[in-house]
């Protein structure tokens, strides 16, 4: 009988469950062994530590992580930072607050690529700052703002992008804290960044973690805002993958994927355990 | 003197009034009560004080000193709220802490007055557990705990023991008059329960629609309510009205025709309406044959009720409800008597 | 209250520079007319007309762009929603070991970075030489990409399903159909909507898969953007398949949130 009944739960999983676990097994088992030489599309397999060797020795990889690390955590702080206030704000329904959450939430309808372009538009040579700029006549001549080497405007679009994301996890469990634990705090003497600091950001901490695992991975892996609005000198770790892969070089291209899991992994629980140090970390000390 | 005025409290939303003109004086080390329904506007007031709700008029007053404009973070005062409203993440003594940290009170000092009110309140052994892992009691007690350590001029409770059992409820009731009074604080009590309004206050306030009807000391405003709603709210009374028929013969007596008969009543009121309502609490019979009204009615109804039998009679064609304990007294008619100082005659 | 209203303000000026100009840019640059080119000097276009309109419709492959994501999407979304209906039944209204761990794992594909996925999905293919139907490899993908929504709001519905109206339609000696009818059905519609819509939404606006596995055979509106926008660009046809490709979103999400805000708040708030 029991059997049979796990049985039942087994069938019941295949199909979805079963689907998802099969082929990201898949997945991760290909890119994991591509990388060593196996899985070869275009000879012999072999297991060998040198297509690792020779993205170890590239400059272009290291820049590659540099530059996706940068955008990957600039992005998931300033994303999430700016949508508290905006959460607190929106805690309670006033007048004229569910427009606001409307048009708040509204970059989530767009597409990233249609975002990028939009973006582009206004930045652009030819675009509408430097028209409005040059008009006023605070500029003599148009300014080349696209494709910055800073890369700023992709995390403007990483931000606009991810901002709505983030509000969206953390105003329901914003939402959820109770009134009176809220006023308790002010009753004893907190202010607006303690009770932030202390009770709200502690209180959400798990939907911040969130916001900030999925904006960063999400930032990190970045292909399309990178490619149209990002520094023409520099590559992400996405760019350089399908750089390889489009070469034929499937083995080193498997070894930047296989990186930017890694990167995503290590990510995800460097920022678990941070946001918890920084929230709960210092134990207050009393008598005993 | 006083710790807490509040003086000509308006509260009006949009289209709703919660609070009329609401004027009050607390003195020092005083534990009043406000008491009421829901919705009468026990809770606006006391979060009016607190200082969370700015009130649309008035002043509140805390030790001689305007705070009408001051926000809670600065306000001397500290609240028990009704869900006790711990802070979930934080240990036992992180919350007792908290307030004590926000007011930047050195380490010592913190101690110092943690430790005595952890040894007040025996949670000694609860200090590095989480509020989930403590059982109701406890917990009311942290909060209690939480609002202590700040030693505020006021300490606001509002209906701290409406989410515990029965049994808790009395200890409880019991520890907080004892704690109250062991600080010296003066203490501004919300509640909707008139056992823990009786016994807990110095005074009671109580509430209707948004205005203070009646603020006495607990027996008068049992004894003598001022008018039906209070004799109502307030344990079980019997209401019958009633026309005045003449002056007694003895000082301050006087005589009124009613549905249950002709009613002797003392009131040291200089004048008396000809048409008025008299009340009388269902326990104050007697079946002393030498008092001074004598009432004989048909028995309706019985439930018993533990220490007493709740006895329904119909008097005449109205219906009142009396206590009595000796079963030997219910058959199917009853006379009972009662004490012109027990009858009182009610503003409307 | 007054600083409610500098806020809200703050809000809509920061809204009209972060939408409205932008989308008032895109949908000019669209009208510009050929004839006579846009220059920095002018801040409206000197001809406007629907000629880019028609020449991307007529001379591009925004058609058949069109009814690849057309037909991909409705696909794929139906697949998910029939797909995930046994496991998340199994989620939502069983017990079994590891079925915490089981749940988090269905998230898998939603935290791995679409690119990496993407391409050794298509390196899988070329090795089991699979390559060549890229409907099909594309529709597999995605399926497996968007499932995990499908099974989220089903798992959420399930989990609603309230086990005394169950109960009480057994007592009351309903068959099993009827007991579906009164006590499934009701929770489970405005899931089988959101699903369907969710999967749908996201299908459409796809890139990584659709252009890694896809391109340049099998096109959709996505891909075709990201040519325009890269080795082909001309601002005006960019701005067309722009506008293409948000406004049915928009109006799919409009509709969205009706379905959901109507029928179940605990699904868009995903407790």
């Amino acid at each position: 009988m029991k059997a049979l009944n796990y049985l039942k739960i087994i069938a019941l999983l295949l199909p979805g469950f079963g689907l998802i676990l099969f082929f990201l097994g898949m997945i991760l088992y290909v890119a994991i062994f591509q990388s060593f030489g196996l899985f070869n599309l275009s000879g012999e397999d072999n297991f060998t530590l040198q297509y690792w060797e020779k993205l170890f020795n590239r400059k272009v990889f290291y820049r590659s992580v540099n530059y996706s690390l940068y955008v990957g955590v600039i992005s998931s702080i300033i994303s999430v930072a700016l949508a508290y206030p905006i959460a607190l704000w929106l805690r309670k329904p006033f007048y004229g607050s569910i427009i606001i959450n409307s048009i708040l939430k509204a970059p989530l309808l767009v597409h990233g690529l249609v975002a990028a372009f939009l973006f582009v538009n206004l930045v652009a040579y030819h675009g509408i700052i430097n028209q409005i700029f040059i008009f006023i006549g605070l500029w003599d001549e148009p300014i080349r703002m696209q494709n910055d080497k800073n890369a700023i405007g992709v995390l403007i679009l990483q931000v606009w992008k991810n901002l709505p994301f983030a509000l969206l996890i953390l105003l329901g469990s914003i939402q959820s804290i109770g009134d009176d634990v809220i006023d308790a705090a002010r009753d004893l003497g907190a202010n607006s960044f303690a009770r932030l600091k202390k009770i709200i950001a502690p209180l959400t901490i798990s939907s911040m973690q969130a916001a900030l695992i999925i904006i960063f991975i999400g930032a990190l892996a970045d292909f399309s805002f990178q490619s149209i609005a990002g520094p023409t000198n520099k590559y992400s770790l996405s760019q350089l993958m399908l750089y390889y892969k489009n070469n034929g070089r499937w083995h080193e291209a498997a070894g930047v994927g296989v990186t930017i899991m890694i990167i995503s992994f290590l990510g995800a629980i460097f920022i678990s355990y941070l946001t918890k140090f920084i929230f709960f970390g210092r134990k207050i000390n009393e008598f005993k | 003197m006083y710790s807490l005025e509040v003086r000509n409290i308006k509260m009006k939303y949009d289209n709703f009034t919660a609070l009329s003109d609401v004027s009050l004086k607390v003195k020092k080390g005083e534990f009043v009560t406000l008491l009421g329904p829901s919705g009468c506007g026990k809770t606006t007031l006391l979060k009016i004080i607190s200082g969370f709700i700015t009130p649309s008029n008035g002043n509140v007053f805390i030790n001689n000193e305007d705070v009408t404009k001051t926000p809670p973070e600065t306000r001397d005062t500290a609240m028990c709220f009704q869900s006790y409203a711990l802070f979930p993440h934080l240990s036992v003594l992180q919350n007792l802490s908290f307030g004590l940290i926000q007011r930047k009170v050195d380490t010592k000092k913190r101690s110092q007055i943690l430790e005595e009110v952890v040894a007040q309140l025996e949670l000694t052994t609860e200090l590095e557990k989480l509020p989930n892992q403590l059982s109701g009691g406890q917990q009311q007690r942290v909060a209690l705990g939480r609002a202590l350590v700040m030693r505020p001029e006021v300490i606001l409770f509002d209906e701290p023991l409406s989410n515990l059992d029965a049994l808790l409820r009395e200890s409880v009731r019991i520890e907080i008059k004892r704690i109250v009074k062991l600080f010296n604080l003066t203490a501004i009590y919300v509640t909707h329960d008139q056992h823990e309004a009786l016994s807990l206050s110095d005074r009671i306030a109580l509430l209707h629609e948004g205005s203070i009807i009646q603020i006495d000391d607990s027996e008068t405003i049992y004894t003598s309510p001022k008018n039906k709603f209070v004799a109502n709210f307030l344990g079980s009374s019997n209401i019958i009205s009633a026309k005045l028929i003449k002056k007694g013969n003895k000082k301050n007596e006087w005589i009124f025709q009613s549905e249950i008969g002709k009613l002797v009543v003392y009131s040291e009121e200089v004048s008396v309406k000809p048409d008025v309502h008299i009340s009388w609490r269902s326990e104050k019979v007697t079946f002393n044959k030498s008092s001074d009204n004598k009432i004989k009615g048909k028995i309706e109804n019985i439930f018993f009720l533990g220490s007493h039998y709740e006895v329904f009679v119909k008097v005449n064609k109205e219906i009142v409800k009396i206590n009595v304990s000796n079963k030997h007294l219910l058959n199917k008619e009853i006379t009972f008597f009662l004490d012109k100082r027990d009858l009182k005659i009610l503003e409307d | 209250m007054n600083l409610n209203k500098v806020l809200i303000l703050l809000i809509l000026i920061i809204s009209f520079i972060w939408l409205v100009v932008p989308f008032t840019m895109a949908i000019l640059w669209s009208l510009v007319d050929p004839s006579e080119p846009w220059t920095v000097d002018k801040i409206f276009p000197p001809v406007m007309s629907f000629y880019r309109w028609n020449y991307m419709w007529e001379n591009s492959n925004l058609k058949e762009a069109l009814l690849n994501s057309y037909i991909l999407a409705p696909t794929t979304a139906l697949f998910c929603l029939i797909l995930s209906i046994p496991t998340s039944y199994a989620f939502g209204r069983l017990n079994f070991y590891g079925k915490e761990i089981a749940k988090l794992l269905t998230l898998l594909p939603i935290v791995l970075p679409p690119f990496v996925t993407s391409i050794y999905f298509s390196s899988i293919l070329f090795e089991i030489g699979f390559q060549y139907w890229k409907f099909g490899n594309v529709l597999i993908a995605h399926v497996v990409l968007f499932i995990p929504f499908s099974i989220r709001i089903m798992t959420v519905c399930f989990e609603q399903v309230k086990q005394d109206v169950i109960d009480a339609a057994r007592d009351l000696s309903a068959s099993k159909i009827e007991v579906f009818k009164t006590a499934y059905f009701p929770s489970l519609k405005s899931g089988v909507f959101a699903s369907i819509l969710i999967v749908f939404i996201l299908s459409i606006e796809e890139f990584a898969i659709a252009f890694i596995i896809g391109a340049p055979d099998f096109i959709t509106i996505p891909t075709i953007l990201y040519s325009a926008l890269g080795q082909d660009f001309v601002r005006p046809n960019a701005a067309v398949i722009s506008l293409i490709l948000v406004f049915p979103n928009v109006i799919l999400m409009i509709f969205l949130e009706r379905v959901l805000r109507s029928a179940n708040p605990a699904l868009i708030s995903g407790k």
